[in-house]
């Protein structure tokens, strides 16, 4: 159903009609039933009054009255009825309906190629579009019926005009057109209006945030601006008042003009059936009859004709976002399983002459990256902020493969690998790891999705030092963590980072890295924390990321980031050895911290 | 219950109207009057619809002229563009009323929210009455409104209608209570319907949005992803939205069958009116076109009714809790102003401090005793969590100690103003506006030329030229209205040269962000206590290394002051400060 392609407002009924073919059916049924109503009434009515006034006239039996009562109550069951069992249908299929878009929008969002996920724009309109997309679809559905219905109720008051009168009834079709046509013009001249002035008030909003927000309060209280604020605000309130009481009234004249117009058709249409009322050719109860059901269509049009024309330049406007989403390029089998490669042992990882710069942008984060990572060993990379540290991992993970350059896996070129391969083959803790809110277990096991080892979970867990913890639980490993069910537990910082560490362990991967996790800790935490790690990974390949040269040391080999690429590679002992050193700088100034006697000069 | 609900909204709903007729008295009567002038626009539409009808049946029959129908038909005409005219009027009025209003409603509650004491946002339940409240000022004037479109155009409307029905047939007055009753009970259903269905499906509802963000928020993504758990996620997901959908299926299947019920109640009342208008007719008791009137009336009344109820009131009820919140906010007795000068030159003393967050179960901070001298520059260090910043908030009287006294000299700090005070937060404010206003804003009484705005962004290393910045101080800030967004350091800088901007003699800097490295944040704390080497300066942080150069240093656990001294006395002695410094330190040596 989400394909990429241009969606039109044809698609408003073609997905519900193939996702919900029972109940769209049912729907556009109402909606005829509904529009002929009106048609139906001035029948019904009409023959009614005819036959009172016969037996008044004592031109007919009294009897003859009960068949257009009946007829009249049926008109009354059918409408006040029918819409509530209608409203039910609807509700099955919406629910149906929201379903399937939700899942399969969700699943185009979890496929997308990562540079839409970090591209600020994008991710604004992927918000836009996926908020509640059952409720513009279906929204526009119903939005296209009520025009539909508006539409047939008026052509089968026209036909029955014309069925008595038929020169009077093309009168009618030729004043009502250009008249009809003006009034749905106002309807999204309205719709502009309204943008405009939504867009005025965001100025507002922004200080009215300001001025009362949590998040303020401590500049707020402390400098005092709250007064000169709430001036300024005032003022940009007077301002957008006047342009905003300018369009509420502009667009009350457009609407209102609609409906006068409207008002001028149905005026016209009673004036031009009077000459044949007169002769004759229309009974005085088919008069009246069409004279209220016109009155009431014309009501019915002063509101509703230009609601339907504004919400239905908001749906051209959402099925545009829906096309441009729908579009949006997706990485190959992002969703799909991790595939283990059968014998697949680790040997070496190389980086040959990698260049990247993100999507849009100027900078070479990499240049002419180079180095050789061999089994057995285990590695940190370090640097400053913005050197280019997480952009390595990016790339190795499949995040972005828009790189210059090679990068080889045991020999073979990364872009041979199956990204389900890759997934296998790599695990990482990201700075910002994910803290899943499922039970302990679970999120454990997610570490190794294609095989659930009750035993090496408890393991891992364990390891990390949350044995205790867990052993202390009523539900052990089953119990949810997070804020999302009932009876969480809160785990504290350092708890979240163990367990998401304890993940790593209990990956089969041959390659493991770890992005930074230490970024939020306490001093005492992180260095437990190295402490722990590094009496457990002696046997796998792990990659360590760090701005903390302290941790990099507990590895075999350092290499150092800077303006993005490697500037020194080596153990922590022969970097040190460098004079001029760029790692044996650094270690200088961070050690300098702890080191009583020597004082940080003043910056 | 319900009674004192019904009590409540009447109560409410006159505290409401007496504002806003404080608020706006001359725009208030403008609307009632316009409010009348539509009923009685409608009511004319019915009397002279039936006065046509009868016109155009006498003349079917030749008992009156060409011209005569034509005057009738005019007349009508004439009615119908008053009601249209006076419909859009009143729509019209009602918005620009509201923008009028809002504006003065906002500031009440922008300057009551003024008054409060910080520590009131920490507690989560004052929070949320607050939010309600920031939100009831929007809601107000709409409540407001249907209140006064009650009183005046709905009632004026029905007591019309129901004496021209009355003047008809005395029993065709009936008619309005035969459509009032079913719509009133049918309202009344559907509300405790969603009431039950709000609290059965918010668990589930949070679970399946949850699920949502695992697959797709960016924060999840790239985990989920390699992890290879999409699958996984999307199980979840969709049994989480098929619990939901079957909830709410149940519930609507419930409230639908009761109105249907209560429908067939309306359609038996109708038939009644359609009989007794027939009975009436064949008595001819009332003309064919008072018939046809009364019986498009009949139609038009139900709709009324039908909006009043099921949408207005409806509304009004489901908001009239945020607007007495609202009310109640501003009607709050407020807390005396901090406003006595602070001393100059005088120490800074905490007596037996105790404070605890509203709602926790233990003091965040326990037993306090400290004297800042006059232009120390002091420390506070600890982990996670340890009461660092509480103790900070204190010192700078943003929150009242809630056992205990805080002095500056001889003037307790809960009545001292807070002029001389400056502070860089840690989660200090990205104003969207320009670099100027982004420092100015933490002292605009000063008259301030740009030279010292440059001058204070010059100390704190704020880049006034090169990318990003290329208008200098003009240069707008912040994505929102399409200014330039900096890079996390760069907004630090401007964080800070908005902290020294501000005229004072007491400074206090709440650690920066973790984006910042631990490099940055050493140079920025020693470049801060060089800053601020004639003031008042308290440094907070968890990394000990970067604060080694403050006159003294306190150590923090568990809301405690754990221990005192400057960098040397503490690493000289067994201790928590030793203890830390040595486990950072070993990966140094």
């Amino acid at each position: 159903m989400l394909t990429s392609r241009k969606y039109t407002v044809f698609d408003l009924i073609g997905i519900p009609l193939r996702v919900i073919p029972v109940q769209t059916v049912a729907a556009v049924g109402y909606m005829l039933v509904d529009a002929l109503m009106p048609a139906y009434q001035t029948l019904v009515m009409a023959y009614f009054i005819n036959t009172a006034t016969h037996i008044v006239n004592g031109q007919a039996e009294y009897s003859f009255i009960y068949r257009p009562l009946a007829l009249i109550m049926g008109y009354v069951i059918v409408t006040h009825l029918l819409p509530s069992l209608i409203q039910l249908v609807e509700l099955t299929g919406r629910n149906r309906l929201n379903v399937r878009l939700k899942r399969e929008m969700v699943l185009k969002q979890a496929r997308l190629a990562y540079q839409h996920i970090e591209n600020k724009e994008t991710s604004e309109l992927i918000h836009r579009v996926c908020r509640d997309p059952v409720s513009h679809f279906m929204g526009g559905f119903n939005n296209m019926m009520s025009g539909l219905n508006l539409l047939i109720g008026t052509a089968s008051l026209l036909v029955i005009v014309m069925s008595s009168t038929f020169i009077t009834g093309i009168v009618i079709v030729l004043v009502a057109v250009p008249l009809f046509y003006i009034a749905m013009k106002t309807g999204k001249a309205n719709y502009v209006l309204g943008m405009d002035a939504q867009r005025i008030r965001r100025r507002s909003a922004d200080i009215a945030n300001i001025l009362t927000s949590r998040e303020d309060a401590e500049e707020r209280t402390l400098f005092g601006y709250s007064s000169a604020l709430r001036d300024r605000y005032g003022k940009l309130y007077d301002q957008t008042y006047a342009v905003e009481k300018k369009i509420q009234i502009r667009s009350f004249i457009h609407l209102k003009s609609g409906s006068i117009i409207a008002l001028l058709i149905g005026i016209i249409i009673v004036a031009l059936l009077l000459p044949a009322l007169h002769l004759g050719e229309l009974t005085i109860g088919l008069y009246i009859s069409l004279v209220t059901a016109i009155f009431s269509l014309v009501q019915r049009m002063s509101w509703q004709l230009a609601e339907t024309m504004q919400e239905h330049a908001r749906m051209k406007e959402y099925l545009q976002d829906f096309s441009v989403f729908a579009g949006l390029s997706e990485k190959k089998d992002a969703a799909a399983l991790p595939v283990e490669l059968g014998g697949f042992v680790f040997q070496s990882l190389e980086f040959r002459q990698v260049s990247f710069r993100y999507p849009d942008t100027e900078r070479y984060i990499l240049n002419q990256c180079s180095f050789t990572m061999v089994s057995g060993k285990n590695y940190a990379i370090v640097g400053e902020n913005g050197a280019g540290k997480s952009t390595l991992i990016k790339l190795l993970t499949g995040m972005y493969d828009n790189y210059e350059g090679e990068i080889f896996i045991n020999h073979k070129k990364l872009r041979e690998y199956s990204y389900p391969e890759l997934k296998s083959i790599i695990a990482v803790v990201f700075q910002n790891y994910a803290r899943y809110a499922l039970t302990i277990q679970d999120n454990v096991r997610l570490g190794n999705i294609l095989k659930k080892d009750e035993e090496r979970i408890s393991h891992s867990i364990s390891k990390m030092n949350l044995g205790e913890m867990v052993q202390g639980l009523e539900s052990g490993l089953d119990t949810y963590v997070g804020k999302i069910q009932k009876n969480s537990l809160d785990l504290s910082g350092g708890q979240w980072q163990r367990l998401a560490i304890a993940r790593l362990l209990y990956s089969n991967s041959a390659i493991h890295i770890m992005d930074e996790p230490t970024a939020a800790l306490d001093p005492i935490e992180e260095s437990r924390l190295y402490e722990m790690f590094s009496s457990i990974r002696a046997d796998r390949f792990t990659i360590y990321i760090t701005h903390r040269l302290g941790a990099a040391r507990i590895s075999d080999e350092i290499l150092v980031v800077r303006s993005g690429r490697i500037a020194e590679q080596g153990s922590h002992e022969q970097l040190l050895e460098q004079p001029d050193g760029i790692y044996r700088k650094m270690f200088a100034s961070q050690k300098s911290w702890y080191e009583a006697e020597s004082k940080v000069q003043h910056g | 219950m319900d009674r004192i609900q019904g009590q409540g909204f009447l109560r409410n709903g006159v505290r409401c109207l007496r504002l806003l007729f404080q608020v706006n008295p001359w725009m208030s009567y403008t609307y009632i009057g316009i409010a009348l002038l539509q009923a009685v626009s409608w009511v004319l539409q019915v009397l002279f619809m039936q006065r046509f009808l009868d016109a155009a049946a006498a003349y079917a029959t030749d008992r009156i002229d060409f011209k005569m129908i034509l005057f009738s038909l005019g007349i009508l005409a004439l009615v119908y563009l008053f009601y249209h005219v006076m419909d859009g009027l009143g729509n019209c009025y009602e918005e620009i009323y509201g923008l009028s209003v809002g504006k003065h409603l906002n500031l009440l509650i922008f300057k009551r929210v003024d008054s409060l004491q910080v520590s009131e946002f920490e507690d989560t339940n004052r929070l949320d009455y607050i939010h309600k409240a920031v939100n009831g000022s929007g809601k107000l004037i709409w409540i407001g409104t249907t209140l006064l479109d009650i009183l005046f155009y709905y009632t004026t409307y029905f007591v019309f209608i129901g004496w021209y029905l009355f003047t008809l047939k005395p029993v065709l007055a009936l008619s309005i209570v035969v459509v009032f009753v079913p719509v009133m009970l049918s309202q009344w259903v559907l509300m405790s319907a969603f009431k039950n269905l709000e609290a059965a499906s918010a668990p589930i509802r949070r679970e399946s949005d949850y699920y949502e963000q695992c697959l797709t928020d960016k924060a999840y993504l790239s985990e989920t992803r390699l992890l290879g758990a999409t699958a996984f996620f999307e199980n979840l997901y969709t049994s989480a939205l098929q619990r939901l959908n079957a909830i709410v299926l149940r519930m609507q299947v419930r409230k639908h069958l009761v109105q249907l019920i209560l429908n067939v109640v309306t359609v038996m009342g109708y038939g009644l009116i359609v009989y007794m208008l027939f009975v009436s007719v064949m008595r001819q008791e009332i003309s064919i076109g008072a018939f046809a009137a009364v019986l498009a009336s009949i139609g038009s009344l139900y709709r009324f009714m039908n909006k009043l109820i099921t949408e207005r009131i409806a509304w009004a009820t489901e908001n009239i809790g945020s607007v007495e919140n609202f009310l109640d906010f501003i009607d709050e007795p407020v807390h005396a102003t901090n406003n006595l000068p602070r001393p100059a030159d005088s120490d800074i003393e905490l007596k037996a401090v105790r404070f605890r967050y509203p709602l926790a179960t233990r003091n965040a901070v326990e037993e306090i005793d400290l004297i800042i001298p006059h232009k120390q520059t002091l420390a506070i260090v600890g982990g996670n969590g340890s009461g660092k910043t509480t103790l900070c908030r204190i010192i700078m009287g943003l929150y009242p100690p809630t056992e205990g006294e805080v002095w500056y000299g001889n003037v307790e700090a809960s009545r001292a103003s807070y002029e001389r005070t400056s502070a860089v937060f840690q989660h200090y404010r990205k104003y969207n506006g320009t670099l100027r206003e982004n420092v100015w804003i933490s002292q605009y009484s000063k008259l301030a030329d740009d030279s010292e705005v440059v001058s204070v962004c010059e100390e704190a290393g704020v880049l006034l030229s090169g990318e990003g910045v290329k208008r200098g101080l003009d240069t707008m800030l912040g994505r929102e209205f399409g200014g330039t967004d900096l890079s996390g350091g760069q907004w630090q800088r401007v964080a800070i040269a908005r902290g020294l901007f501000r005229d004072s003699d007491y400074m206090i800097l709440d650690e920066p962000t973790a984006a910042v490295d631990p490099l940055e944040e050493t140079r920025l704390y020693n470049d801060f206590a060089a800053l601020c080497r004639d003031k008042t300066a308290v440094l907070v942080s968890h990394r000990l290394g970067s604060v080694k150069l403050a006159d003294r240093i306190l150590v923090m656990k568990d809301g405690r002051i754990v221990q005192d001294g400057t960098h040397e006395q503490l690493m000289s002695i067994e201790g928590e400060y030793r203890t830390m410094y040595e486990a950072q330190r070993k990966w140094y040596v």
